[in-house]
């Protein structure tokens, strides 16, 4: 592997995250709120994290070779998951320094959380943090949720060279993502630009509900992105608006369908925006959900009328399908069986080429036909059988790749799950926040429940949920592909 | 005429011999030099080996005078090229085989015209048609059509229990109140006869019943054949012409399946197709036919492009219960045995494309042509104005007895070739005719074969 190059790319990476600090200093300089004892004020600590990450995305960019000519697979992979590791650990600064988190590892888990759009928090009192750290919380997720790389992609032509490499490896979906344009850096700037108009829109909308513009525009970054980071402790509860549910909840929908999809809808391909069998799946799944705990909480809980429970249900699932992590109810406290179809869809969640996190359901129906194929063929042994999608047969390899994707999540969910018991967490939290974080939705069950937080988790459980999260958003073979030591052979 | 056909293989060499029998002079134009001197040694056409794209080749062939080119080589890409260039030549008729249901099937972004095509034949489209037509026709050998349609040409078995097995052809009138069928020409140990009115149907012959289409749900009981519904087909290997049929029967059959030897274009034909179910195995495979179920096949179609193995495995396929066998045979030297062997239906994709492209090609008189076997045609010709036959009577008329008059049309209505009937001009004449008689045919409709010219 041509590890100078990789650095090469990585230190391009660290100078466009030092573009995305200078938001955040802005929106400090603006509310102007004064430092915590003992720490450097906001905007102190976003500036020197800005000045550090250009010293070091200078030195990177400068020193070592750029290969991208030379590029292939496996440092696409490595440059994609090691770009995510520094990005993730450059953003962690600004919440160290300022002192919204004392310990290192909690503002990396928070920072990390961030830009993979899990929306985990180990932040107790979020209501009285400074604005900018707010912000930054939200844009990371904004930002994570199309994909860093995606932007670079848009922003540097440069990059399009071994491009298709380094798309492969984190776009959302992986394989099954195909592209709206011959360019990949014009199927980049046309994703970027679709999100923005997006996000703007639910700005807007907010904005007209009567929403603050600050948490207005924190909640849009952080929903399209299918993140789920609040600027209040109740999150969307905080509210307590039908309305603002409602425009969350709609574009919370909107962020888990392919991005493609929504370019296709603008430019008028309905018959292939209706056509697509993901979407069909994925709009299905999320009624029979809501249906379902609609009923499961109006039968449960003899308090709620039925109306309650459908906008607790509706907005709660959709939060969770979509892998957002935005609460109005604490699902902790649902009955059993709810608890377990809220888990149980956290594994599914939205669509590929989406923000969300998760399996995604295309792998789910592929997963379905394999297995229906496989009772298929006990019936006829010699005849061929392919499994389809929209009429199309998914490559043998692709199959094989879905399969392994599907064993990795659910082997190391179990593996996760097994450190956090022993290090004492009880089991519900360890089995969902292992769950909640590997698929990157934020909350889960017990400790880190809606109403809860991770700040409990001890310190090797939360190194494991942050490797857990960037595993997630980078779907598993890149990272574990860097550990690979035939990858490293020269 | 001038006519240069390009491509030598079953298609070409035949259209050579027959063309170049009736009096034209023919080119012919393959890459293949072994066919190239098989087919100088056999008959008398020129013969030219290279490669048909190639406006050099086709020089060499005599393009510039040609008069009408027919391009049957085994691919569409260089028919389509081939057109293409004999249009810049300006050769004024231009025939291609196109096997693509791209360029003749519903949803053809250009039509065949647009490709400098003037007329496309699909043999796996007729193939498919005629298929589809079969089950519609319960017990059916063998089908086509005249005059748009309106008038159907059956060919059926005759089983034991029929009302019309023992009968002679002139005691048929008064069996039945259709007086509008015909029994245009008889099989009877793989020779076609045309029938004479005492001659006496048998058990085993194949009859040839011309009939209105109206009509058809009549005849049925005639032949004791029931409607009996097709719930399930086996089709033996996948080419282009079986992933096509068992698209269109998909719609219409609730079980299809396909046997393909080769495991490449099994996954091919699973690829393509949605609803019939693909296995991997040889058309002789007992085991597969075990797991198939071939005891509850209604039809098994050999649709495989190698004749023997077609024959073998739809004679299997009976002997382990399959209800009905196609075969398809490319060899026409088969056709005789097949019907011994109890092959229910044959259908013989050469003879199909010959025909078509014969019917093309004729003019004046004859509208189209259909050939039954080796030696008969079935023609449809109009009587003009000028021609010794109009305003005669049938029984004036000096014809041959091995040919015979199987409807009449006028103005859409279906006529029984009476003694005392008077042909008039604009009829529609449908004539089945042993080649010995297609030329004494032709002399009493006042024309020699005609063919388009321009």
């Amino acid at each position: 592997m041509n590890i100078l190059s990789i650095f090469n790319v990585v230190g391009i990476l660290l100078l466009l995250l030092s573009g995305l600090l200078v938001l955040p200093i802005g929106i400090s300089l603006y509310y102007h709120y004064p430092s915590l004892p003992g720490y450097m004020t906001e905007t102190q600590a976003f500036t020197l994290t800005l000045v550090v990450s250009v010293l070091i995305g200078l030195t990177f960019w400068k020193v070592f070779p750029s290969g991208l000519e030379k590029l292939r697979d496996r440092e696409g992979f490595a440059i994609v998951s090691l770009s995510w590791v520094f990005i993730a650990l450059a953003g962690a600064f600004p919440y160290y320094l300022s002192g919204a988190c004392p310990d290192f590892i909690d503002a990396f888990f928070e920072s990390m959380s961030g830009f993979t759009t899990t929306g985990a928090s180990i932040l107790v009192d979020i209501d009285s943090l400074p604005r900018g750290i707010l912000f930054w919380r939200s844009l990371t997720q904004w930002f994570g949720g199309m994909g860093i790389i995606m932007l670079s992609m848009a922003i540097f032509p440069a990059l399009g060279i071994g491009s298709t490499h380094l798309f492969k490896a984190e776009v959302p979906g992986g394989v099954t993502v195909e592209r709206i344009q011959p360019r990949l850096a014009e199927t980049a700037k046309i994703l970027w630009k679709t999100y923005v108009v997006l996000t703007l829109f639910e700005v807007i909308l907010l904005k007209w509900g009567g929403v603050e513009f600050f948490d207005a525009l924190c909640h849009s970054l952080s929903t399209v992105a299918t993140g789920g980071f609040s600027t209040h402790s109740a999150s969307i509860g905080y509210f307590d608006s039908p309305y603002v549910e409602f425009i969350s909840m709609l574009f919370m929908f909107l962020g888990g369908i392919s991005f493609a999809l929504h370019y296709q809808l603008v430019s008028g391909n309905f018959r292939t925006v209706f056509k697509n069998p993901e979407l069909r799946f994925y709009i299905t799944m999320v009624f029979i959900g809501i249906a379902l705990a609609t009923w499961g909480l109006n039968s449960s809980r003899p308090d709620l009328s039925l109306d309650e429970s459908f906008r607790k249900a509706a907005f709660n699932i959709v939060s969770i399908n979509t892998t957002s992590g935005f609460v109005t109810d604490d699902f902790n406290v649902w009955p059993n069986f709810l608890r377990i179809f809220v888990l149980v869809i956290m594994m599914v969640g939205g669509c590929s080429g989406s923000t969300s996190g998760s399996l995604k359901v295309i792998r789910f129906i592929i997963l379905f036909k394999i297995i229906r194929r496989e009772l298929k063929k006990l019936v006829h042994p010699r005849a061929i059988f392919h499994v389809k999608v929209a009429g199309k047969s998914v490559k043998a390899d692709d199959l094989t790749n879905v399969v392994a994707l599907t064993c990795f999540f659910m082997g190391f969910a179990t593996l996760g799950c097994i450190f956090l018991s022993l290090m004492g967490v009880d089991l519900t939290t360890s089995i969902s926040a292992s769950i909640a974080c590997l698929f990157n939705i934020g909350p889960g069950l017990g400790q880190v429940g809606a109403m809860g937080n991770y700040a409990d988790i001890p310190f090797m459980g939360k190194g494991i949920l942050i490797a857990f999260m960037l595993m997630g958003r980078l779907e598993i073979f890149g990272i574990m592909l860097l550990f690979l030591p035939m990858a490293w052979r020269k | 005429m001038k006519i240069l056909i390009v491509g030598a293989g079953i298609v070409g060499n035949n259209l050579a011999q027959e063309l170049s029998e009736e009096g034209h002079d023919i080119s012919i134009i393959d890459q293949d030099p072994e066919k190239i001197r098989r087919i100088s040694e056999t008959l008398d056409v020129m013969s030219v080996c290279g490669n048909a794209c190639l406006p050099s080749v086709l020089v060499k062939a005599g393009i510039r005078d040609m008069e009408m080119i027919i391009a049957v080589a085994n691919k569409d890409e260089i028919n389509l090229m081939v057109c293409f260039l004999a249009s810049k030549f300006k050769v004024p008729k231009r025939f291609a085989r196109l096997r693509s249901m791209e360029f003749t099937g519903p949803g053809q972004i250009f039509s065949p015209q647009e490709l400098f095509i003037d007329q496309a034949i699909n043999p796996g489209e007729i193939i498919t048609d005629t298929v589809i037509k079969l089950l519609q026709t319960p017990g059916a050998v063998n089908v086509a059509e005249f005059a748009q349609g309106k008038v159907l040409l059956r060919e059926f078995d005759l089983p034991e229990n029929a009302p019309l097995t023992g009968k002679s052809i002139k005691e048929l009138t008064s069996l039945s109140d259709l007086d509008l069928i015909l029994i245009v020409a008889i099989v009877r140990e793989g020779k076609l006869i045309i029938p004479k009115p005492e001659d006496v149907l048998q058990v085993g012959d194949r009859i040839y019943t011309m009939v209105y289409k109206e009509f058809l749900p009549f005849l049925l009981p005639m032949l004791n054949k029931t409607v009996e519904e097709v719930k399930k087909i086996a089709i033996f290997s996948a080419n282009r012409v079986s992933i096509n049929l068992a698209k269109a029967l998909e719609e219409i059959v609730k079980d299809v399946c396909i046997i393909e030897p080769s495991r490449e274009t099994a996954h091919e034909a699973a690829d393509e197709l949605s609803k019939t179910l693909v296995h991997h195995g040889t058309g002789t495979d007992l085991d597969l036919f075990n797991d198939i179920n071939m005891k509850e096949v209604d039809f098994f179609m050999a649709l495989s492009d190698d004749d023997e193995n077609n024959i073998l495995s739809a004679l299997l396929a009976k002997k382990y219960g399959a209800r009905r066998a196609l075969v398809i045979t490319n060899d026409p030297e088969y056709l005789p045995i097949l019907d011994s062997i109890g092959m229910d239906v044959t259908i013989n994709p050469r003879l199909i494309v010959v025909s078509t492209i014969l019917k093309h090609l004729r003019k004046g008189g004859v509208i189209s042509v259909f050939k039954l076997v080796e030696n008969a045609e079935v023609m449809e010709l109009v009587v003009d104005a000028d021609s010794s036959i109009a305003e005669n009577k049938i029984s004036n008329l000096q014809f041959p007895k091995d040919a015979i008059i199987g409807a009449i049309l006028r103005h859409g209505e279906m006529l029984v070739p009476d003694k005392e009937l008077i042909i008039k001009e604009g009829d529609s004449v449908i004539v089945v005719a042993l080649s010995s008689a297609i030329e004494k045919i032709e002399k009493i409709f006042g024309r020699k074969r005609h063919f388009f010219r321009f």
